[in-house]
């Protein structure tokens, strides 16, 4: 296939059949895959020999990516309660948005362990800086998500003199200047969790 | 477009601006590029697009025949309304724009509302009965900061393209006067528009201010003042806007700058626009 | 009472051109960069801009929110010096918001909305001037739009009008022809599947002649697509470089949301 062919939303791309798997910006549609988005397509081999086959927007920072279920999403603590706190959600997997979107994340859904002694003041601080996975699409007001895992939780919070602190346990951080502990649900940052995205805003 | 910035942004401009310094490199007294269009729309008697930096004006007169002013019979009338187009942001969809075009649109009428503008003579008819109404209509496609001075630059260069058609005034039977069209379509007048005021902003951020703001600029503008400035150096409208208050010495000192400035621009303005009318029309293609 | 004769000696059309012949179409993409996607569309004299803003939260109203798909939204406007007669366009008069559902249906049929479930896709479009077809100019112009924002899309819609003019069908209608007062037909076509998206028709016509009306608007409405589709193509030639991957591709969206559109 043509490297630098163009196609068109409603092209064919190419058949789907075991070799082939359709990626971003295509569409699988009685066993062949169109394109949904204009552009160059991009053909790139994973590991058991298949073809992602994947057509990208020419300004990759906005990929038009809205958050769906179990995505992982990045977002910022805005406002805690004893039932639920929300937060607004700045990135979903590596692309980072240019709009953010309301998220919630309830009491329950905190963590995986002992839920009902969950305090979420114990949990989050606005601004905190959270990972975490969506769990439906919620209702009309905002996205249900969830930091049930070891994986999610705060990954960057500043403590009450304004540094960042730093994790000395799943359930609390430290400040590195006034040495005061704070509780915080904190994410065991796993390799395959970074947000790519997330980094280069933090820099 | 409703830009926010942080604090220390806000203040990273500000102490620029207080040293002369601005964020694209301009002195104080510059305006960004100006790219200027005539006639492009040809449904209208005349019109015209300005692309002041990132604002997009589009501008359009038509010619109507209908009733003059009891007050001044021997005057045409000249109306003027403005349109936010949706196309430039969310916010302007349905009713967003609705404020900002009332305060635009009345804001030109008040700076063409001296006789010394234009001459309305020219557009009576028939005395009492019959005159042009010149409906002067602006379409804003994008703002990107200092909206007001694209606008007002779109409007003189649309007045200035603008062919009103000639009418002969016949005498009917019955001993009335009439109007009627020629058949002649290169048969049109046109105005002087050498009289018309364009618009200069002056912001005022810290102790420095600045003329034809960015969007940024504004957005951390403490008091800004308007004034439509003839060719002359005279100023038929004014206006102070935003929350911020001012001394009155540096009032005055931002009037003569508005002045300086404003007369230097409308000679710019005129010597291109006639360049402009011979230019090949390019429209949105461009 | 044909005022005008509309269709001259040897089938030429008040502007020359011939009963299955469109008028010349230039387009152009991107026209303003603070749009998620624009484009700038003419039809001969018909000029349209259309701006895309989103996918976003839904704004206004939670109600308007739906969980399964993408909320599209449209809003219609003419500029007052568009047409020959000067007229302030009521924004939100009953022909506005008519023309609004309209684009929304017909958009709605080429949007693959369930992947961009509980958001908002905006469609601003603007007619410049106005000569005739004007919605379909102003559909044109909105897929070309949705194409630049890089929304997801089953096929490129396209549409046509045509018009009987002394029993002979005449594609893509000009402003004369379409004050005549003969029946015109607007056509929206997905063309890959052949399938209508979009229908209108005003005034009276024969039966007879539906057929023939029909067939003539789709034949508009492929050949509009294809000059689209060129379009479209010569802009990404000239305006993407060759994207490196710095990830390994995933399977992406589209395929995890695949029972959804099975």
């Amino acid at each position: 296939m043509d490297k630098d062919s163009i196609f068109i939303p409603g092209d064919i791309i190419c058949p789907a059949d075991n070799n082939y798997i359709s990626g971003n910006g295509t569409v699988t549609r009685k066993n062949t895959i169109y394109a949904s988005i204009a552009g160059k397509c991009n053909f790139q081999k994973i590991e058991d020999g298949k073809t992602v086959v994947e057509i990208r927007l020419k300004n990759s920072h906005n990929q038009n990516i809205v958050p769906t279920i179990d995505c992982l999403v990045a977002a910022r603590i805005t406002n805690v309660n004893p039932r639920f706190c929300k937060c607004a959600i700045i990135s979903v997997d590596d692309v980072l948005l240019p709009e953010s979107f309301r998220g919630l994340i309830r009491k329950e859904d905190a963590r995986a362990t002992e839920k009902d002694k969950v305090e979420l003041y114990k949990s989050f601080r606005p601004g905190d800086i959270i990972l975490a996975r969506v769990l439906s699409l919620g209702d009309a007001q905002a996205y249900l998500l969830t930091t049930a895992e070891n994986e999610l939780g705060v990954v960057s919070a500043t403590s009450e003199s304004g540094e960042t602190m730093i994790p000395i346990s799943w359930c609390e951080m430290q400040c590195p200047k006034t040495l005061a502990k704070e509780n915080r649900k904190v994410a065991r940052v796993h390799k395959d969790y970074i947000i790519n995205s997330l980094v280069t805003e933090a820099e | 477009m409703d830009v926010i910035l942080s604090k220390s942004e806000k203040i990273f401009l500000t102490h620029g601006i207080e040293e002369g310094i601005r964020e694209d490199g301009r002195a104080p007294d510059d305006y960004r590029t100006i790219d200027l269009e005539l006639s492009v729309v040809p449904n209208a008697n005349g019109s015209s697009r300005i692309k002041l930096g990132n604002s997009d004006v589009l501008a359009g007169v038509k010619c109507e025949i209908g009733e003059p002013d009891p007050g001044r019979p021997n005057e045409g009338k000249i109306i003027f309304n403005v349109d936010c187009s949706a196309n430039a942001g969310t916010e302007w969809e349905g009713r967003g724009g609705d404020d900002l075009e009332i305060e635009i649109s009345e804001f030109l009428s008040k700076a063409y509302s001296n006789k010394s503008c234009l001459d309305l003579q020219i557009l009576g008819l028939i005395p009492g009965e019959q005159c042009w109404h010149l409906y002067i209509d602006v379409l804003i496609l994008r703002n990107g900061g200092n909206i007001l001075d694209a606008v007002s630059l779109a409007v003189k260069s649309a007045l200035y393209d603008t062919e009103i058609p000639k009418v002969l005034i016949k005498m009917s039977e019955k001993g009335q006067s009439e109007v009627e069209l020629t058949d002649n379509p290169s048969d049109y007048i046109i105005m002087s528009t050498e009289n018309c005021p364009i618009f200069v902003s002056i912001c005022k951020l810290g102790k420095g201010h600045v003329v034809d703001a960015t969007a940024k600029e504004s957005a951390c503008t403490m008091a800004k003042i308007v004034s439509a400035v003839r060719k002359d150096g005279m100023i038929t409208a004014s206006q102070k806007k935003c929350s911020g208050s001012l001394q009155e010495s540096s009032v005055l000192e931002m009037y003569e700058h508005c002045r300086k400035v404003g007369m230097e621009l409308n000679k710019t303005l005129i010597s291109k626009l006639s360049e402009a009318k011979n230019a090949p029309i390019v429209g949105f293609l461009a | 009472m044909a005022a005008w004769e509309l269709l001259k000696d040897q089938n030429f059309r008040l502007d020359g051109r011939k009963p299955t012949e469109l008028r010349r179409i230039e387009t152009r993409l991107g026209v303003f960069p603070n749009a998620d996607g624009s484009a700038y569309l003419e039809q001969g004299n018909t000029k349209v801009l259309a701006t895309v803003y989103g996918p976003h939260e839904v704004k206004g109203g939670r109600g308007r929110s739906n969980p399964d798909k993408a909320v599209i939204n449209c809003q219609f406007s003419k500029s007052a010096f568009s047409s020959s007669e000067r007229k302030t366009h009521m924004k939100f008069g009953r022909n506005s918001s008519e023309t609004n559902q309209h684009l929304v249906q017909a958009l709605n049929a080429a949007v693959m909305s369930h992947l961009y479930a509980r958001c908002q896709i905006d469609v601003y479009v603007e007619i410049v001037q106005s000569d005739g077809s004007d919605f379909c100019a102003c559909l044109n112009a909105s897929t070309l739009a949705l194409i630049d924002a890089g929304i997801a899309l089953k096929d490129i819609v396209t549409c046509c009008s045509a018009t009987i003019v002394d029993e002979k069908s005449v594609v893509d209608v000009n402003y004369v022809e379409e004050s005549s007062g003969s029946a015109v037909l607007i056509v929206g076509l997905l063309p890959k599947d052949e399938q209508i998206a979009y229908m209108q028709m005003k005034g009276r016509l024969h039966a007879d002649h539906l057929e023939k009306l029909l067939d003539c608007a789709v034949e508009g409405c492929r050949n509009i697509n294809n000059i689209l589709k060129e379009r479209i193509g010569e802009h990404l030639k000239t305006h993407s470089s060759h994207f490196t991957l710095t990830r390994p591709a995933t399977p992406g969206r589209a395929e995890r949301s695949r029972p959804a559109i099975a």
